[in-house]
């Protein structure tokens, strides 16, 4: 038997992408993952409050928020496995899509496999992941942990500029620690953190090791010329060191953009190969957003719809 | 009771544990763990597939602190296989689903 759409994902962007399909009547089979690149729900599982995804005024936990996507996506039709894709063929087709147990082959395939925060694996590090330290601070930083205290974001790019800014409205002071003896960020995002009286740039240092409580207190950086090491006062510590996409399944067969995240073209979600659709975080390092995921998502399951279409069409022309 | 195959809290372990010589898998969790949630099922599956040969006993880290101590649990989730009063393996954190039922069919 070939599907006809398989949804490789389970985050924003794969259960809208599911949700589409299936009122297409497209049956789409979504692998959500297991434990590879996330737990299924993606991101969002790991995320407590979702304040700024729209139609929940009074926000929501993410958890619960993927909860409803995924019955959405069941409700429509999709049939969800709960199981890593461990292997994809896309030299032809149909596709064949494999997991450790079973392998399916459909002549249509969605990729929604998301992005991976980097860490810095310190210390302590596990000990105080959401009781401190953050990969999000636009996530995270209106929590009340970190109101008028001092916080850290490590990075020199400019999601780390980003992140320093935005933090400055929550925290007393931001201290800025980078790796390096410049900043990459661009010229404007420079400016505004230089000139900022709640930023505090430490250059050239590299935080070492984290210490606290039940939560976050204090962190050891070390000055990477001189190699002293001192203690920062902390109760937040944010990495904006970028984000990984999880593209490894896909290696070798589809193009990557200079970034390293699938590359899509034009204003549409199609990746290099025909019958093949990017959305959600693997095909962007720029919004990196819920709201943005599910939109492309939403867009590669009307791609693949109007194509399955299309398909059927010559199919049948060919054969009259 | 023994023939039941999922069982809950550290009271059912501890009975499980003086009265039966068959493989007891324990699952330590806690509440909001999203890697707890995943996980669940697919052992509620392989001891359903496994019908009688072990126990499976799910443990609250937060309504039973001294079992997960006892159990060195440090972080969530942890599976920790017993046979009697002997640990034979220590699972922590998500893995993949073929090294639980491996563990499983090693130590039965």
């Amino acid at each position: 038997m070939i599907e006809q759409l398989v949804i490789i994902g389970s985050g924003p962007a794969g259960y809208t992408a599911a949700i589409y399909a299936g009122r297409a009547q497209l049956k789409p089979v979504l692998f959500e993952g297991f434990s590879v690149g996330g737990i299924p729900g993606g991101q969002l599982m790991t995320t407590t409050d979702v304040e700024n995804f729209p139609g929940f005024a009074e926000g929501i936990q993410g958890p619960s928020l993927m909860q409803q996507m995924r019955q959405q996506a069941i409700r429509w039709g999709t049939q969800v496995i709960t199981d890593d894709v461990i292997a994809v063929d896309f030299h032809q087709r149909p596709f064949t899509i494999t997991t450790a147990d079973l392998s399916i082959r459909s002549e249509a395939v969605i990729i929604c496999t998301g992005a991976t925060a980097k860490r810095l694996n310190l210390p302590g590090e596990e000990q105080f992941w959401n009781n401190g330290i953050s990969a999000c601070a636009i996530c995270d930083g209106a929590n009340p942990l970190f109101h008028n205290v001092e916080i850290a974001v490590v990075g020199g790019g400019d999601s780390a500029a980003e992140e320093a800014l935005y933090l400055t409205k929550y925290a007393s002071r931001v201290h800025l620690l980078v790796r390096g003896d410049r900043l990459r960020a661009s010229k404007t995002m420079q400016s505004r953190v230089l000139n900022h009286d709640q930023i505090q740039i430490h250059w050239q240092v590299m935080p070492i090791s984290t210490h606290g409580d039940e939560v976050l207190q204090q962190i050891q950086i070390q000055d990477q010329k001189t190699g002293a090491v001192s203690e920062l006062k902390v109760n937040g510590l944010f990495y904006a060191i970028g984000h990984r996409p999880n593209i490894q399944l896909f290696e070798g067969q589809l193009a990557l953009d200079p970034q390293g995240y699938i590359e899509t073209t034009g204003k549409s979600t199609a990746t290099n190969i025909a019958g093949v659709w990017a959305a959600g975080d693997v095909q962007d390092h720029h919004y990196r957003q819920a709201i943005t995921a599910a939109g492309t998502g939403c867009m590669a399951a009307l791609e693949a719809e109007r194509w399955l279409a299309e398909q059927t069409h010559s199919l049948s022309v060919a054969a009259a | 009771m023994l023939d039941q195959t999922t069982f809950q809290g550290s009271s059912a372990f501890e009975q499980l544990r003086r009265n039966s010589d068959k493989l007891i898998l324990v699952e330590v969790g806690a509440p909001h763990c999203g890697s707890c949630a995943t996980l669940k099922p697919v052992l509620e599956q392989l001891a359903i597939e496994h019908q009688g040969s072990f126990h499976l006993v799910e443990v609250d880290m937060t309504e039973d602190p001294e079992l997960a101590v006892e159990l060195g649990v440090r972080s969530v989730p942890t599976v920790v296989l017993f046979k009697g009063d002997r640990l034979i393996d220590r699972i922590v954190g998500l893995k993949p689903k073929k090294l639980y039922s491996e563990s499983i069919q090693k130590s039965l």
